[in-house]
């Protein structure tokens, strides 16, 4: 007689709802007609801002079920609005930009709808295994969407150049879950950590080398240096959308999932990990940073500084206190809101055709469009780090937590890095505010991309004026 | 009467809200002129009302004080937006907004077909304004908000022509009121520093106590300080009361104009002619003279102080006196003059004569202020000619200014029974019989003979003698032009009245504020009134005597004066503003100038923006094209750099735990 796990729904009712509405939504666009997919993308948010509700319904609930696989806490429901929000933004920038591209294709927001469903149960995960096929999930549907293009040669080079990384990649994570199991007999996160002060000799040895593989598994997805290299081709390659999508959905998952393997699973050998992934994080903000400076493509350039970003929001495992866990959460929203909308005026002055996104066709915006000009630069100044964007606060939170947590090599590092990144971010403001050089691209401002700019942009304002409805310093 | 007491608001707040609306609702001269002189006359009704107030109150409290609000309030550092309206600042609020609103009526006339009217009424308002907070406020620091409200107003209104390159006699207007702004500055600093020091050893800035904050006066506390010292280190130790006197003396230095910071007056005169009249003659040149009369109660209390307050005033009075009997620029006399006229007022307050001294404030007030109108008048009728070279035998052509003029070098020059006679005398008599210090009075005497020779020599040179150019056009002022100069050609007669000797209404009147014994009147004092006339006259006549008759024909334009023949290189160092100004460029400005030259270039240039900051630049560029150098966008490479870290971390790894 097998008995039956006793299921606890609240805690799967968000991924219910995701993966549901994306099956049956998958079935309803065989019934919508070409051309009108536009409808397909709406339910699609529908979906998803009905994930959000129940996760803002299900905000202070905490629990496990599936055997401890999966689990909820409000860090976990915080950084699954993350991806939700980041989804829903998605979908509200790719609405035109798909038909204006003649993608317009009904799987576009069935694939989002997996993808955040592989996001959210990254996020939730408890378990080695479960973490590894909702990467995996994740991983593939992002690997569609970057070739969404098709048959646009930059799209399909993007997607495999990604493929491939993420293949090589995969097999770091498989072999260090199998070290790591080798070593606690468990995949279970809880379990681990129980095995944890058992561990001596060479068992130790695989576990500390079966966490970095999966470290490594893991890190490569959020653009961590060394396994950085897919990122400026990807972004670059990809449908402008995905680029933002990925951009930021994936990288609060992966540093969700992240932060609970380190702190939750090997809490006990932190000061093993501690200095390498700071080493790791110093890299990564110094080559994201570095990089950026001489880019001349928009994009490319977004893409080094989503490198240089990733850096900073390592610091939060990295203090592996409270205050860092809070700080991640605050530094995910605010990265999310000013990355959308820098991608937002991109795709707003976007039309189809276009290869090599120069940034001299930011030049003179101001005079075109206030409106956008000021979307980019909130945008550009919270990436920076200047008050009163959520960048500053979130920066600050960061800084103080590593502070805190005893790394003020780090601290010093951030600052240094992000006066460089000002550097970069400014240059393209100060494009924007001079005179035009190329001839006048086009501007797209139909009513959806607009919303989500506007949404992005405020969320940045008021996360920068009043953080303390996400973060408390105390 | 008390329900009238919110009466005080009005005073300044009208110029104030006048100045704004003459900025933002005024269209051309006409509107312009109209609101500011509307505010201005209805600040003087004000304070007319508010004078009736004080007076049906018992003059032992006679005075109205209101706090707006709590300004400041950090720790015990509490400072009231409040105002304090006693008799001292009545006269000066009467001085300010009477004499005031006579100049902006001139102004109607004088700025007709200006090319910035609305400005230059708004600041003219706003002047009033701030003229009115330094002397109503109730403690020192809303005093310093006027007090650099003015000098605001003083540098915008020297400036009103920035945009001509030079006007007579070669000046820059913009070079003139930077340079008024920066010598200020220098005063406005140690004022501060006297204010730190109240605050420091006194722990309040309020005059009086405020009761609805609830700190005490600081004034009368000074006297528990007398023989307190503040340690200077090294410098060794000066009483606290001597140093915040010197300190404020320096304040007072750079405001009202005495040496040796006495050298952004006579560049002021760039400025358009009433604002010669009402900042740098009639108002805020005399802030220094208030703020002393104010804090009468340190100043006597600190003697030493008070001695270099008379020394530095009768230095500067006899001065720039001679300073102004060797200039030929109009308006530079009486820039000159009113610098002598400060050192009298200066010295009188030091000596403890601050009935006097403010006396000669009010009577000055007048002429002065008739002297520069009129000279205004004579500039228009000329058509801005200012150089009393081409002047000469006006009197026919302008018999109007002519006799308002006389009256006002004659009130200066203190000829018995205009105004000046009786100021001028009151100061020099308490030098002599109370203060017995006769060194001081024969400075005095000495001056009021020089000043009487240099106005002798400006009326003989414009109006007599023979003409030197021909000025067959010009002709008397009229309209709102004219009767402001006979309102103060009245007053400047028997100006005179406000404080006869046996009468002494202005005494008697700041009696209960200022506690200064009444002046007493003896034959000795009578005798030195008639001699120091006598004296007046003689410069006077000899001014005339030698400019009208002797060497009248030998005055060419361009060319030096022939009197320098009688006295040399003083006569040189006396045009030249004794040198401060040379001395001042050279020792100053020239090698702040390199300095800074050098620093901009080299410091800043080569080291910090080249070295530093470009080098920063390039190093992290250069670092950049390394990344993007192994950016191939091959995908073997990425994947190599992979494992390549990869193997690294693991490394990493294995060497951490074989420790």
């Amino acid at each position: 007689m097998i008995t039956l796990p006793v299921i606890d729904w609240t805690i799967v009712a968000q991924l219910l709802v995701v993966f549901g509405g994306a099956t049956v939504l998958l079935l309803l666009d065989l019934a919508i007609p070409a051309g009108r997919k536009q409808v397909t993308a709406y339910l699609a948010l529908l979906v998803v801002l009905g994930a959000a509700a129940v996760g803002v319904m299900h905000a202070g609930v905490s629990g496990a079920t599936f055997g401890g696989t999966l689990r909820l806490d409000p860090f976990r429901t915080a950084v699954g609005l993350v991806c939700l929000a980041a989804a829903a933004l998605s979908i509200l920038l790719a609405v035109t930009f798909l038909g204006r591209h003649q993608i317009e294709r009904g799987e576009f927001a069935v694939l989002v709808l997996f993808g955040v469903g592989g996001m959210l149960l990254l996020v939730q995960a408890a378990d080695l295994v479960v973490m590894f096929l909702s990467l995996a999930l994740l991983s593939i549907t992002l690997y569609v969407l970057a070739g969404f293009a098709l048959p646009e040669p930059r799209s399909e080079e993007a997607a495999l150049k990604y493929l491939l990384t993420g293949a090589f990649a995969t097999g770091f994570l498989v072999f260090g879950i199998a070290l790591i199991y080798g070593a606690t007999g468990s995949t279970t996160l809880a379990t681990i950590a129980a095995a944890g002060p058992g561990l001596t000799g060479e068992y130790r040895l695989y576990a500390a080398a079966g966490l970095l593989l999966l470290v490594v598994g893991l890190g490569y997805k959020a653009s961590l240096v060394p396994f950085h290299m897919w990122t400026p081709d990807v972004y670059d390659g990809a449908p402008t959308p995905v680029a933002a999508f990925m951009s930021v959905a994936s990288k609060a998952a992966v540093l969700a999932a992240l932060t609970h393997v380190l702190l939750v699973g090997f809490g006990e050998l932190r000061a093993l990990w501690a200095p390498i992934l700071a080493v790791v994080a110093a890299a990564t903000l110094l080559v994201g940073n570095i990089g950026a400076l001489v880019q001349q493509n928009v994009k490319r350039m977004l893409a080094y500084s989503s490198i240089g970003q990733a850096g900073f929001l390592l610091f939060g495992p990295i203090a592996a206190s409270d205050r860092g866990i809070d700080a991640l959460v605050f530094y995910l929203a605010g990265y999310t809101a000013a990355n959308l909308a820098a991608f937002a005026v991109l795709i707003a002055l976007e039309a189809r055709g276009e290869t090599e996104w120069s940034m001299a066709r930011l030049s003179g915006l101001w005079q075109r469009s206030p409106g956008l000009t000021l979307a980019l630069a909130l945008a550009l100044l919270s990436l920076a780090g200047v008050p009163p964007t959520a960048g500053f606060i979130a920066k600050f939170a960061m800084l103080d937590a590593v502070w805190q947590a005893g790394y003020p090599a780090l601290v010093v590092l951030g600052v240094v890095t992000s006066a460089i990144a000002a550097a970069y971010y400014l240059r393209v403001l100060l494009r924007a505010a001079g005179p035009a050089e190329t001839d006048a691209p086009p501007m797209f401002g139909d009513w959806p991309l607009r919303l989500g700019m506007a949404l992005a942009a405020l969320a940045i304002v008021v996360l920068g004026l009043a953080p303390g409805w996400l973060l408390s310093f105390s | 009467m008390s329900d009238l007491r919110w009466v005080i608001w009005l005073i300044p707040t009208l110029p104030l809200l006048g100045a704004v609306a003459t900025l933002l609702l005024a269209r051309g001269e006409r509107a312009a002129g109209m609101i500011a002189t509307a505010a201005a006359g209805l600040s003087f009704v004000a304070t007319l009302v508010a004078v009736w107030v004080l007076q049906t109150m018992p003059a032992e409290a006679a005075r109205i004080e209101s706090v707006a609000w709590t300004w400041i309030d950090v720790a015990s550092f509490r400072v009231s937006f409040g105002l304090l309206f006693d008799r001292l600042t009545a006269v000066m609020a009467l001085l300010i907004t009477g004499v005031g609103s006579l100049i902006h009526v001139y102004s109607l006339g004088y700025m007709r077909g200006d090319s910035r009217p609305e400005r230059f009424f708004a600041y003219l308002n706003l002047f009033v304004a701030a003229m009115l907070l330094l002397v109503m406020a109730d403690n020192l620091v809303l005093l310093f908000l006027g007090w650099e409200g003015v000098g605001l107003c003083s540098f915008l209104l020297i400036g009103h022509y920035f945009d001509r390159r030079s006007v007579p006699p070669g000046i820059v207007p913009a070079e003139a009121a930077t340079k008024a702004f920066v010598v200020n500055r220098i005063g406005d600093a140690a004022f501060l520093l006297a204010i730190m020091l109240i605050f420091s050893r006194l722990g309040s800035v309020s005059f009086l106590p405020n009761a609805t904050l609830g700190t005490p006066g600081y004034l009368e506390r000074a006297a528990e300080l007398a023989f307190v010292d503040v340690q200077l280190g090294p410098l060794g130790s000066i009483g606290v009361l001597t140093a915040i006197g010197l300190l404020m003396l320096i304040g007072v230095c750079g405001k009202s104009a005495q040496l040796p910071l006495s050298t952004w007056l006579p560049d002021a005169m760039a400025g358009p002619t009433p604002v010669s009249a009402l900042i740098h003659a009639a108002t805020m040149v005399t802030a220094g003279v208030y703020l002393i009369v104010r804090n009468h109660g340190v100043f006597s209390a600190a003697p030493t102080a008070a001695s270099w307050v008379v020394g530095v005033g009768a230095v500067t009075a006899l001065l720039a006196a001679l300073s102004a009997a060797t200039q030929f620029d109009l308006k530079r006399v009486l820039a000159y003059s009113t610098i002598s006229q400060l050192g009298y007022m200066v010295a009188a307050v030091g000596m403890g004569a601050y009935a006097a001294g403010m006396f000669h404030l009010l009577t000055h007030g007048l002429f002065k202020a008739l002297l520069f109108l009129a000279a205004g008048a004579l500039i228009h009728a000329l058509h801005d000619v200012q150089d009393m070279r081409r002047m000469g035998g006006l009197r026919q052509h302008l018999p109007f200014t002519f006799r308002v003029y006389l009256v006002g070098a004659l009130a200066l020059a203190g000829i018995f029974p205009l105004a000046g006679f009786w100021s001028k005398d009151e100061i020099i008599a308490h030098a002599w019989f109370t203060a017995q210090n006769p060194a001081i009075a024969l400075i005095l005497i000495a001056s009021a003979a020089v000043t009487a020779f240099y106005m002798g020599r400006q009326v003989a040179l414009i109006f007599y003698g023979q003409p030197r150019e021909a000025h067959a056009a010009a002709h008397d002022p009229h309209g709102s032009m004219r009767w402001p100069l006979v309102v103060l050609a009245v007053g400047a007669a028997i100006g005179g009245v406000l404080n006869l000797p046996g009468v002494h209404w202005l005494s008697s009147w700041l009696e209960p504020t200022l506690a200064e014994p009444e002046a007493v009147y003896s034959v000795g004092k009578a005798v030195m009134a008639v001699i120091v006339t006598a004296i007046a006259v003689g410069g006077g006549y000899l001014g005339w005597w030698l400019y009208a008759r002797v060497v009248d024909g030998n005055i060419v334009p361009g060319k030096t004066d022939p009197a320098l023949y009688y006295l040399g290189d003083i006569w040189r160092g006396a045009e030249l503003g004794w040198g401060l100004d040379w001395l001042y460029d050279r020792a100053i400005v020239r090698p702040y100038r390199q300095c800074s030259a050098f620093l901009g270039r080299v410091v800043d240039g080569e080291a910090l923006d080249g070295l530093l900051v470009g080098g920063t630049g390039r190093t992290f560029v250069a670092l950049a094209r390394g990344v993007r150098a192994v950016q191939s966008g091959h995908a073997r490479r990425g994947l190599a750099v992979f494992l390549l870290g990869v193997v690294v971390l693991l490394a990493a790894l294995l060497a951490m735990t074989m420790r």
